[in-house]
């Protein structure tokens, strides 16, 4: 069943003791007043990620593969290695390649920029996530040594072979990352007359496998340094069909206290229920996806579901 | 009929490029140009973007008449500049370029926000839909601020808090007074400078009589110049460009084209103020 609806929300990344997203000097990302950011790239990651390992049947096109000698391959190797040669035919070449590319969940989701050889598409994607800002009053980010197991002087056989490679690695000691979201399928339209009756589009399947993405990626994705980056919250606002109200970021609508409850994070959601009363006879549905063992959610708006964060809950095929 | 309205719209961090620097680094435009405001229109309206090469969009050959005018507030805002930071990407995908990873430094404005005055002419289908969706707060698609990483939005009325403040203007709407501005006045948004200020105090003994630029009154705290797009050259395809300029000063009579002026009065508190719309 194809989804129309609008949606809006925000996605709360958790980080203790982690690095969900560094800059080049390996630190956590700042702004120029020391609050701690991630880009949406880092959070879409996550969502791509598990899109790969959990659904193996779905193209995701937008993602890392490597050839035989671990170089990533191009744009158009990637298309040949999913969808053959291009079709020779220039007049239909535009028609073929867009209904390809809305093949894939990843294109369907957040949109393409398809500069190929012969061929240039751009899809503007209904999925669209900010970049997360730390919400919590705290941005403690500190700097550890560490050691290789290696020489430092392998290069130079005369040398003393006294030490071993000292190296640094950067964490944040607690964040909250709030990334605010968005979804319009009307963006689809115009590309989906272009790839013509039989072109896919957004499907309540792909947005139940998009939630369950976005409810448990960051969680499911651990390396080194992200490994204590969790997912906490996912609240979706679903405005009725046919709705074309503009809702504000939630960026400085949540706020996260600065004292814990029990040890959990409480998230205060006041704001945002004042925001939406004066919606209401425009939103659908609203939920709120939480880790209970690490956070509490006060003053949600008026009819808001409570779910659990991880889990089936019931919504995937 | 023409009106006059005015939105406040807010993002969180935007992205205002700068055509002429492509390499290493992009940089963004601090203020927001007519250009942008008129992608952000069509974006409301539903309008279409950029398909072909060397064809205007929809949205551009149809809003482009609409007079804009642009003023920076909100908390980011220092004497019309906002801070900037610096974000650094990579892409290792390996989609973009064939030798490794593509990095990719970007400019970026924290909080940005503008209030967007448009004059708009409602007897036009596509202005009247522009006046409806901006008052419902409404947008066909959602709007953003130069990058669809930074969701731009506004409110259609004042969001206040407990002592009754403003925290956010709502959409506003406004008569046109007669004027004729042969007095000193302050301009709201920012204006196009017609002659460099330099020139201006060279000219001054040449008893010239400065009609093609402004001259300050009653100094404030500040004057911002930027060059930014007018609009797009229709011929080469590329920003056409005009100095603009921003102060909390008085100016002297006759400092700008009064035709270019507004006198406007908001239709509810009645408050009044001078703006350019371009």
């Amino acid at each position: 069943m194809e989804f129309k609806n609008r949606v809006f929300g925000c996605a709360v990344v958790k980080a203790v003791n982690s690095n969900y997203n560094a800059d080049f000097s390996g630190q956590p990302r700042t702004l120029p007043d020391g609050t701690v950011y991630a880009t949406d790239k880092a959070y879409k990651y996550t969502v791509k990620n598990f899109f790969k390992a959990v659904y193996p049947k779905e193209t995701i096109f937008y993602f890392k593969s490597l050839n035989e000698n671990m170089n990533p391959i191009s744009l158009d190797e990637t298309y040949v290695k999913y969808f053959g040669e291009y079709p020779k035919d220039k007049k239909t070449i535009k028609q073929v390649v867009a209904g390809k590319l809305l093949s894939c969940l990843d294109i369907r989701l957040f949109g393409a920029t398809f500069a190929g050889k012969s061929i240039n598409i751009s899809v503007h994607g209904p999925v669209q996530i900010n970049h997360g800002v730390n919400i919590w009053h705290e941005n403690n980010i500190y700097s550890e040594q560490i050691t290789s197991p290696f020489s430092n002087k392998s290069n130079d056989p005369e040398a003393e072979r006294g030490m071993t490679t000292i190296g640094r690695q950067s964490k944040l000691q607690e964040g909250h990352y709030l990334h605010h979201f968005s979804i319009n399928p009307g963006t689809l339209s115009e590309i989906k007359t272009l790839a013509g009756e039989e072109a896919k589009a957004v499907s309540s399947e792909d947005i139940s496998k998009l939630r369950a993405a976005m409810r448990q990626g960051a969680t499911f994705y651990d390396s080194a340094a992200k490994a204590g980056t969790d997912n906490e919250i996912l609240f979706w606002v679903q405005l009725n069909d046919g709705s074309k109200l503009i809702l504000p970021a939630f960026t400085d609508l949540v706020k996260a206290l600065p004292e814990k409850q029990d040890g959990k994070t409480v998230f205060d959601f006041e704001k945002v229920s004042e925001l939406l009363s004066g919606f209401r006879s425009e939103i659908e549905t609203t939920e709120l996806y939480i880790n209970g063992q690490s956070a509490t959610a006060i003053n949600l708006p008026v009819g808001c579901t409570t779910l659990p964060l991880f889990g089936n809950n019931g919504e995937e095929a | 009929m023409k009106t006059v309205i005015s939105f406040d719209l807010y993002a969180d961090m935007g992205f205002l490029k700068k055509p002429d620097i492509n390499e290493k680094i992009y940089l963004t435009y601090n203020m927001l140009h007519k250009p942008c405001v008129l992608g952000i229109l069509g974006a409301i309206a539903g309008l279409k973007g950029f398909t072909k090469n060397n064809e205007f969009p929809e949205y551009y050959t149809k809003l482009k008449d609409i007079p804009v005018g642009i003023k920076p507030i909100g908390k980011g805002c220092e004497r019309g500049n906002f801070t900037k930071n610096v974000t650094t990407y990579t892409n290792t995908i390996g989609f973009a370029n064939t030798d490794g990873n593509l990095i990719v430094s970007e400019q970026t404005l924290i909080h940005p926000a503008y209030r967007i005055f448009l004059s708009l002419d409602l007897g036009k289908e596509d202005e009247q839909i522009l006046y409806d969706h901006i008052r419902q707060q409404e947008a066909v698609f959602i709007p953003y601020l130069g990058k669809n990483d930074y969701s731009a939005w506004w409110s259609k009325e004042d969001v206040k808090d407990e002592n009754d403040n403003v925290l956010i203007q709502g959409v506003k709407e406004y008569d046109i007074l007669q004027d004729d501005f042969n007095y000193d006045y302050k301009v709201e948004t920012v204006f196009i400078k017609q002659k460099a200020v330099v020139e201006s105090l060279v000219d001054e003994n040449d008893d010239d009589d400065f009609s093609d630029n402004f001259q300050i009154s009653d100094f404030g705290t500040y004057v911002y110049f930027e060059k930014l797009p007018t609009k797009y050259n229709e011929e080469l395809y590329q920003y056409d460009y005009a100095d603009f300029s921003l102060t909390d000063s008085r100016l002297k009579a006759g400092s700008l084209p009064p035709e270019t002026l507004l006198h406007l009065q908001e239709k509810k508190s009645k408050q009044e103020f001078v703006v350019q719309l371009n």
